[in-house]
């Protein structure tokens, strides 16, 4: 347990940093992410560039601030997007049951069939690569977990009596959902959208690796990678180390991060702040 | 029904059926939960609803507030036929009637203070400032003897008697004209059902509610109803006035009442428990010939006749507004008078 701590909270740190560096990027570099210098190509880390230069003499640090500003905020709001849609399906086919529940979930494994990343790649190849449109096909294609996990919830949570009761009182059927049923998900819902942005954060490194994700002049994670394949054998080992590196670490950190906010979210009573002083203390009893 | 009194509530015939079983390879069972009851609550009125767990108490109480849709049968408040009600019609009448469910905690939402839950019902009916709407708990909060600290605590942190104040408090709010009671004391200790039965009677007097108490405390029926309605498998087999009691006349109401306990040694006679005839596990076991043509107690009951298994017995009015409904009234009766 003491050990599980000390992850958890690590991540959160990890987390922290990385959001407070790449939200504040230009607090940290004052360098342009998309600025060629063609006479400071292939510089190793050190000399005047903290993580050295690209082929086109663009800094990676700064490059790296950036892109990881692109690669996360795709993450989240992609997220935002899968989380908002998933939800609202998965309440919806619980509450209403029988044969709309039974439709609506048999749509759901069928889409649940189809790869996701073929389908983000025929959808990428189709439109123009974008931010926008990388979110978008993201959010859309990852929905399909938390409304399952969701209609469970609340297939289990409307037998419960305090639904009736709502409903004796007269609540509108959607207020039932919203106020009643889709707070008592919000554990699993919090738990799954953290490890949701792990996974939008890998699906657009790979896109973007592929070159279908952000546009290629916009630094991006998955852009860094594929500029600094071509180097290895060079000998300029940084290019894609690095940005690899912070891939690594923030998937890394998300998931354990979620895992610890399981534990609190299960802990939790009425408030957070009880279920995080819970849980240091049976950390510090296993201890 | 009182005569002169103006019904607020007319069941008819109502039915509410369960099918159960493994699906359309191995059949379904069908499990009649209410199966054929009428019954009338005149403005003001108390009626018990008493029977053993199981017998469809509950179920009723909620099919009679169409939480749950009945299988047939109508549903009449105040002259309007709710059966048939569109929700968005129905939902404007709830606030005339109101429920108060046996297990406090569950009932209410745990993330929701005690203003939240309580003001709920009255935030989907009027539009209130917020001074007016507080002014609006505090005083639901007196009426049910709690004080307006209440208000920003969660269900968890409430003993079991407060919670259930709670819950007559978020019934009340609306100013209902009638409350059904679906078992409101079984969670509670004695001293606290005391209470709040004698909160509930002080409630019925101040506002002139009338309620359906289910209960299987035929102590507390006793206490506050003016009718009490037995339930036996889904089945009304006698309504008594209040004053007949203790003088029950279906033989399954008479085992009821022979085992509550009696008050004072005194008292005490040296007679068994009025005994049925087959044993416990042949007793819970439901099947369907239990719910087919004939009376659903002949399995259990003594005195039982030929007519019983083939013919259902319908309420028939003995003695003014006492009803019962069995076909071997005179055997009874000869019972009721050797004993009293």
């Amino acid at each position: 347990m003491s050990k599980y701590k000390t992850v958890t909270v690590i991540s959160f740190i990890v987390l922290t940093v990385m959001a407070v560096m790449v939200i504040g990027a230009p607090l940290f570099t004052a360098k342009d992410p998309t600025g060629v210098e063609l006479t400071k190509t292939l510089r190793q880390p050190g000399q005047g560039n903290l993580l050295g230069t690209d082929e086109m003499g663009r800094d990676i640090w700064t490059r790296l601030l950036y892109g990881g500003r692109v690669s996360l905020s795709v993450g989240v709001a992609s997220v935002a997007v899968s989380t908002v849609l998933g939800v609202a399906y998965g309440a919806i086919s619980g509450y209403a049951g029988g044969w709309v529940d039974r439709v609506l979930m048999r749509i759901i494994d069928a889409l649940l069939c189809l790869p996701s990343m073929l389908i983000m790649l025929v959808i990428q190849s189709m439109t123009r690569p974008s931010l926008t449109n990388v979110v978008l096909v993201i959010g859309f294609t990852t929905w399909m977990q938390m409304s399952r996990l969701v209609r469970t919830e609340v297939l289990s949570l409307k037998e419960r009596e305090f639904v009736l009761a709502a409903l004796a009182a007269g609540t509108p059927v959607w207020k039932i959902i919203l106020r009643h049923l889709v707070p008592h998900c919000s554990p699993t819902i919090i738990v799954m959208a953290t490890v949701g942005v792990g996974h939008a954060i890998l699906s657009e490194t790979s896109l973007s690796f592929l070159g279908l994700g952000i546009p290629p002049h916009q630094p991006s994670l998955g852009n860094m990678l594929i500029g600094g394949q071509n180097q290895i054998l060079a000998g300029a080992w940084w290019i894609p180390v690095f940005p690899g590196a912070m891939i690594i670490s923030t998937v890394l950190a998300i998931t354990f991060a979620s895992d610890g906010l399981q534990h609190i979210l299960m802990l939790r009573n009425a408030g957070i702040e009880e279920g995080v002083k819970k849980w240091l203390k049976i950390s510090k009893e296993a201890a | 029904m009182k005569k002169g009194r103006y019904p607020v509530l007319e069941i008819r015939n109502m039915r509410k059926y369960y099918s159960a079983g493994i699906g359309w390879i191995f059949g379904r069972e069908i499990i009649k939960a209410v199966d054929d009851v009428s019954l009338t609550i005149a403005q003001g009125e108390t009626v018990g609803l008493v029977g053993e767990s199981g017998c469809g108490k509950s179920t009723f109480g909620r099919t009679v507030l169409l939480l749950e849709r009945p299988t047939s049968g109508q549903v009449w408040f105040d002259g309007t036929k709710l059966t048939g009600l569109s929700h968005r019609q129905l939902r404007l009448l709830r606030k005339h009637m109101q429920i108060v469910f046996q297990d406090s905690m569950s009932s209410f939402d745990t993330r929701f203070t005690i203003a939240e839950i309580i003001g709920e019902p009255l935030l989907n009916y009027e539009k209130l400032s917020k001074e007016a709407f507080k002014e609006r708990i505090k005083k639901v909060l007196d009426a049910v003897e709690l004080d307006e600290t209440f208000m920003g605590r969660y269900p968890g942190q409430l003993s079991g008697g407060q919670r259930q104040r709670v819950g007559i408090a978020r019934a009340l709010i609306l100013n209902p004209r009638l409350i059904i009671l679906d078992e409101p004391m079984s969670s509670l200790d004695v001293s606290v059902q005391a209470q709040i039965l004698n909160l509930l009677k002080k409630l019925k007097l101040r506002y002139g509610l009338a309620y359906l108490f289910i209960s299987h405390d035929l102590r507390a029926v006793e206490f506050l109803s003016d009718r009490i309605a037995v339930m036996y498998m889904g089945r009304v087999v006698e309504i008594l006035p209040k004053r007949s009691i203790n003088m029950p006349i279906h033989p399954y109401s008479r085992l009821l009442l022979s085992s509550v306990p009696v008050k004072h040694p005194c008292l005490r006679t040296n007679k068994p428990i009025y005994e049925t005839q087959k044993s416990e596990k042949e007793n819970t076991w439901i099947s369907i010939p239990w719910q087919g043509a004939g009376c659903a107690f002949r399995f259990r009951c003594p005195y039982v006749i030929k007519k019983c298994s083939e013919e259902r017995p319908e309420l028939l009015h003995i003695n003014g507004e006492h009803q019962v409904a069995c076909f071997n009234l005179s055997s009874q009766r000869r019972i009721i008078d050797g004993t009293n």
